[in-house]
């Protein structure tokens, strides 16, 4: 069998060294890089294609999850972090291992033959990270910001740019002040994730920033539309409306 | 403390006192003294109302004069100026509006000459319970309102309290040096050990601190510099501490554990955001009494914080707040680039704190 391509990915230089001394004992594993922060890793994984990452959590630029999301091919990951309020339990499932850190070299070698015994079986390592699981989404917290990727370019957009959010059959297409941006995800995540106060699910395919709209208007007899501040028009359910009416106090 | 009968909510009790008193007032004329009922009326209602209209004023002298207790004699001298104004005026007023009623009644002119004495006993009567009723309830007023002060500053004192046990040493940075230090005890046992002792000191300091004492700048700063030693640890080159506080002030006392969450929080949105190096650096400055201590670093201006920010610099407002009873001791400056957040530090108590 071919030597294991490893990649650790951690901002801390302590905490690469240390899953650097536990490898060493392993022959089967070749270590092939180090990257200090998601950006590189990115990158890296994609040039280098490792078979095993190990990866810390929350970095510069981009967080260990937020690197996943931008990710076509998966490597087998192996989560390297501190925060253990992910529920680890769920996430396991998908994740070969999650290590708490400080952890033992034992520990540590126990998740190393869990990945072997993956990379034996050969298959495509679909890592679904549950959303409840996005580093950005710990307990009742709300989404600050989205990843994004448009051809190579990677794009972190703050929420506050959000105007409003369009269901796409698979996928959401997020209408900014910079523009307008393709992504796979639910609108129901979106839903959930965003601060609701600040926006409303005003229709089965519209979430829209309450300050955006400018104007209700009646469509049919109990139908309405809103308009946004760039003329945009919207149609409103009417459990939408009730939503409406419920955050806007008229 | 606002008027009780004017501006409070015993405008209803007020009026049903004053029909009460002129309703025993109209039966006392009208089945006592045996007038018709037209003037039994008219009698009662022009002496209550005008009583009861200036008896208003009294919680004016009952609020304002005389707080201090040791001013008694300008308490009593104010009570009976103004018994004798009200008494003079209420008399001489209801005399004159009653004469122009009852003109022809010669009966009841001669009944009201008769009875000015009488008048001015009953005057002064009202005038001592309408007192005796303010005097309650202002009594009243002043013990609700150091209920709710009371029950403010607690809740504001354990909330504090509360949320600075949980802030002072966040988890994270815990196991990550933790962390650190596992993987020295491999690479440089010497630093490992090094490490430890500097985490069992700033743990001793941030775990033995009971929250409302104070503590010199001295040792705030001793105490921020373990912790910047520790994450220096951890980020290497990335992270660059300067220290320009002077000499001068460092016997200055400041609340205690008030300095490290304002590093931690340099650290957070400066150094766990950015890949470039980072500088924190501490100044100090003395303006119009106050000592100023400022926490300056530089971050990514293009990194959007993952978590929200604020939340620990409210927590220091607070304790200032607490403190020092000021709620402008705190100055946060957000920059392009740069992020400054001073303290101001009353010096002029500072000698018996």
């Amino acid at each position: 069998m071919d030597r294991l391509k490893a990649l650790i990915i951690d901002d801390e230089q302590l905490a690469r060294e240390i899953i650097k001394s536990y490898l060493l004992s392993d022959t089967s594993v070749e270590l092939i890089g180090e990257c200090s922060n998601g950006f590189e890793g990115l990158k890296m994984i994609q040039t280098e294609k490792p078979d095993l990452v190990f990866l810390d959590v929350m970095m510069p630029k981009l967080t260990g999850f937020e690197m996943l999301e931008l990710l076509e091919d998966m490597p087998i990951v192996i989560f390297s972090t501190a925060y253990d309020q992910y529920a680890i339990k769920a996430f396991e499932k998908n994740a070969v291992d999650y290590l708490l850190k400080p952890y033992a070299k034992k520990r540590f070698h126990e998740a190393l033959e869990k990945a072997k015994e993956k990379a034996a079986l050969g298959e495509k390592h679909e890592l679904i990270i549950p959303e409840a699981l996005n580093a950005n989404t710990q307990k009742d917290e709300v989404l600050s910001r989205i990843v994004m990727k448009t051809g190579s370019k990677i794009h972190i957009l703050s929420v506050d740019k959000i105007s409003y959010i369009e269901a796409m059959d698979d996928y959401v297409k997020i209408h900014t002040s910079e523009g307008k941006f393709v992504k796979q995800s639910t609108m129901k995540y979106y839903e959930s994730h965003l601060s609701a106060h600040d926006f409303v699910r005003i229709h089965r395919s519209f979430i829209v920033r309450v300050k955006e709209i400018t104007r209700l208007e009646p469509l049919t007899k109990d139908s309405y539309v809103a308009l946004l501040q760039d003329g945009t028009q919207l149609s409103i359910s009417r459990s939408g409306y009730g939503k409406l009416k419920e955050v806007l106090k008229f | 403390m606002k008027h009780p009968i004017l501006e409070g909510s015993g405008r209803k009790n007020y009026v049903l006192v004053i029909i009460l008193v002129g309703g025993c007032h109209l039966l006392l004329f009208k089945f006592y003294f045996e007038f018709d009922f037209l003037v039994a009326l008219i009698d009662s209602l022009i002496h209550n109302l005008l009583f009861g209209a200036l008896a208003l004023g009294i919680w004016y002298i009952v609020r304002f004069v005389g707080n201090d207790q040791k001013d008694f004699i300008s308490l009593i001298s104010a009570h009976v100026f103004a018994a004798l104004i009200i008494l003079l005026f209420w008399s001489a007023q209801s005399e004159f509006l009653l004469k122009i009623f009852f003109s022809s009644r010669n009966d009841y002119l001669k009944f009201l000459e008769n009875t000015v004495v009488w008048r001015f006993v009953i005057g002064t009567m009202y005038y001592l319970m309408a007192t005796l009723a303010f005097y309650l309830i202002r009594y009243y007023m002043h013990l609700q309102e150091k209920l709710v002060m009371e029950l403010e500053l607690k809740s504001l004192l354990n909330e504090s309290e509360l949320k600075m046990l949980k802030s002072q040493i966040n988890p994270h940075f815990m196991f990550n040096s933790l962390n650190s230090i596992s993987s020295l005890t491999i690479s440089k046992p010497e630093k490992a050990q090094e490490m430890v002792i500097k985490l069992s000191d700033f743990l001793r300091y941030s775990i033995g601190q009971d929250s409302r004492e104070m503590n010199s700048l001295r040792e705030e700063i001793e105490n921020a510099q373990l912790y910047m030693e520790i994450e220096k640890v951890r980020f290497g080159d990335k992270l660059i501490f300067v220290n320009e506080v002077t000499e001068e002030y460092l016997k200055i006392k400041i609340p205690n554990l008030i300095l490290q969450p304002l590093f931690e929080n340099a650290i957070k949105y400066g150094v766990y955001e950015s890949t470039e190096t980072v500088t924190v650096k501490l100044s100090s400055q003395e303006v119009d009494n106050l000592l100023h201590i400022s926490i300056h670093n530089n971050f990514d201006p293009e990194s959007i914080p993952t978590s929200g920010e604020g939340i620990g610099l409210e927590n220091i407002r607070k304790r200032l707040l607490l403190v020092y009873g000021r709620k402008d001791l705190l100055q946060v400056e957000k920059k392009k680039d740069t992020f400054k957040v001073t303290l101001k530090i009353p010096t002029e108590t500072n000698s018996n704190g």
